[in-house]
């Protein structure tokens, strides 16, 4: 739902950092435990940069597992619900390995 | 303009001006560093590595210090629509805006109802924030729209603000508005998977409010089931049952929100116990001493050392007294006091012995 003003951010960084150069392409890394849906971001990217200087730049989305540590048995698993929870014991004492990332990772710039 | 690197292992990044950084250790070839490395077409890739939001927090951390300037408790309210916010807000300011100042910052997608609803209610100030002033009304507060609604508050007449953001479980949980604390208000009338559906917020909170628990007899609602939801995806979260309609739990619920300390301001350095509070008249007398020393030597044969002999016992004599009498006796004053006096003596006994 929010994916409009995520893109706003993600444009607003891009135009900062590009600096006159024109990005081809810009991708971003979104954690599993984010409440923001790939599909929708790439479509709300494509209606925020329409008609801008960004028109035609693509949006990769790296979607980032969400996996947590034991700190009971030590394992670490990979969640299939959002649910912090280990699942070789089921114990709920975790911590969060990845999953909430929610990061302007690069952009590539085509130079002549 | 930052410089674009290539590396021999085909990586390409950026940096910014003046960033220092070693390319021998990682075979890095400096000689296709700058923009020798792709003289042919090609893509450039720029890493950013920074946080999408990172322009919101950099607000977020402002409205923080704000608050905390102003010694007020900032909670941020989150629902979704129809939860009771506002009537909880209602019953708390019933509860205690008699005797503690509370604002509001009401943020709604359009109409100002909830704030002419509250601005009667006992609070002591409102400021509304309306997201439809964004694009195409957000369905969500951030650190801006917040900042914007800051300035019609009087925020260091403030004891507590809550920010009651727009109704919506997905969007508000992601954006950091500067508050001390993140509450929600969860009705009962929602069903036992919220927690599960809507992780983001129900993990973000500190407190949730367990809300219309008057109606528990008439609802197939199953709350230890709920319970145990909530726990999966947030096991610290306070959790407190209420009724803003009867008023049940009112009372724990305003204990959490004023037992939200505002975040003490960073303290201002320690003063050494040693270091004078006036340090003007200790250089100020260093240098009579000085002046003394070099006068002895030089005015010696005129006989004017033993007048400033005089001046400089006088000198210390008067400092040594208005710090008795001041507030506080540096050790550092007391010596150089010390000092001028050995050289006034000196410049006293060099001028005896030359006397005829």
């Amino acid at each position: 739902m929010h994916e409009l003003a995520v893109c706003e951010a993600i444009a607003g960084t891009v135009r900062d950092r590009a600096r006159g150069r024109n990005p081809a392409s810009v991708r971003v890394r979104i954690g599993y435990l984010r409440q923001v849906v790939p599909d929708s971001l790439v479509f709300s990217w494509e209606m925020v940069t329409a008609g801008t200087d960004l028109a035609g730049c693509g949006l990769v989305v790296d979607y980032i597992p969400a996996v947590v540590a034991c700190a009971a048995c030590g394992a670490r698993s990979t969640l299939e619900a959002p649910v912090l929870m280990c699942a070789s014991c089921d114990s709920v004492d975790v911590e969060l390995v990845s999953g909430n990332e929610f990061d302007l990772a690069s952009f590539d710039v085509t130079v002549a | 303009m930052g410089r674009i690197h290539v590396h021999a292992d085909g990586e390409v990044h950026e940096h910014d001006e003046g960033s220092d950084h070693l390319h021998g250790a990682d075979g890095g070839r400096d000689d296709v560093g700058d923009h020798s490395g792709y003289a042919a077409t090609g893509t450039v890739r720029v890493e950013v590595l920074e946080r999408i939001l990172s322009e919101n927090d950099r607000v977020a951390a402002a409205n923080r210090r704000d608050f905390a300037s102003a010694g007020v408790i900032s909670v941020n309210l989150m629902s979704s629509p129809g939860a009771g916010k506002t009537t909880l807000l209602k019953r708390t300011l019933a509860q205690i805006g008699g005797t503690r100042r509370v604002g509001i910052l009401e943020g709604d997608i359009a109409t100002s109802l909830d704030a002419d609803e509250l601005a009667g209610s006992g609070a002591a100030a409102v400021s509304l924030v309306n997201t439809s002033a964004g694009f195409g009304g957000e369905c969500h507060l951030d650190a801006v729209m917040v900042r914007s609604g800051l300035g019609r508050l009087p925020l260091p007449e403030l004891d507590l603000l809550i920010i009651e953001n727009v109704g919506n479980l997905v969007c508000p949980a992601e954006f950091d508005v500067g508050e001390h604390a993140k509450a929600m208000v969860y009705a009962i009338t929602e069903g036992e998977e919220k927690p599960l559906k809507y992780p983001v917020m129900f993990r973000a909170v500190d407190a949730v409010a367990v809300n219309k628990m008057d109606l528990l007899p008439h609802l197939d609602f199953d709350l230890g089931r709920f319970l145990a939801n909530l726990r999966a995806v947030n096991p610290r979260a306070a959790v407190i049952q209420v009724s803003a309609r009867t008023g049940a739990g009112i009372g724990e619920w305003c204990s959490w929100l004023l037992s939200q300390a505002p975040l003490p301001l960073p303290a201002p350095p320690a003063a050494s116990p040693l270091s004078p509070p006036r340090p003007a008249p200790l250089t100020g007398l260093l240098r009579v001493g000085v002046l003394v020393l070099v006068l002895q030597v030089d005015l010696v044969r005129m006989r004017v050392s033993v007048a400033i002999s005089v001046v400089a016992v006088l000198v210390s004599v008067l400092d040594m007294l208005v710090s008795v009498l001041g507030v506080r006796v540096g050790v550092d004053r007391v010596l150089v006091a010390m000092l001028v006096c050995v050289c006034a003596r000196v410049g006293v006994l060099v001028s005896h012995q030359d006397s005829p």
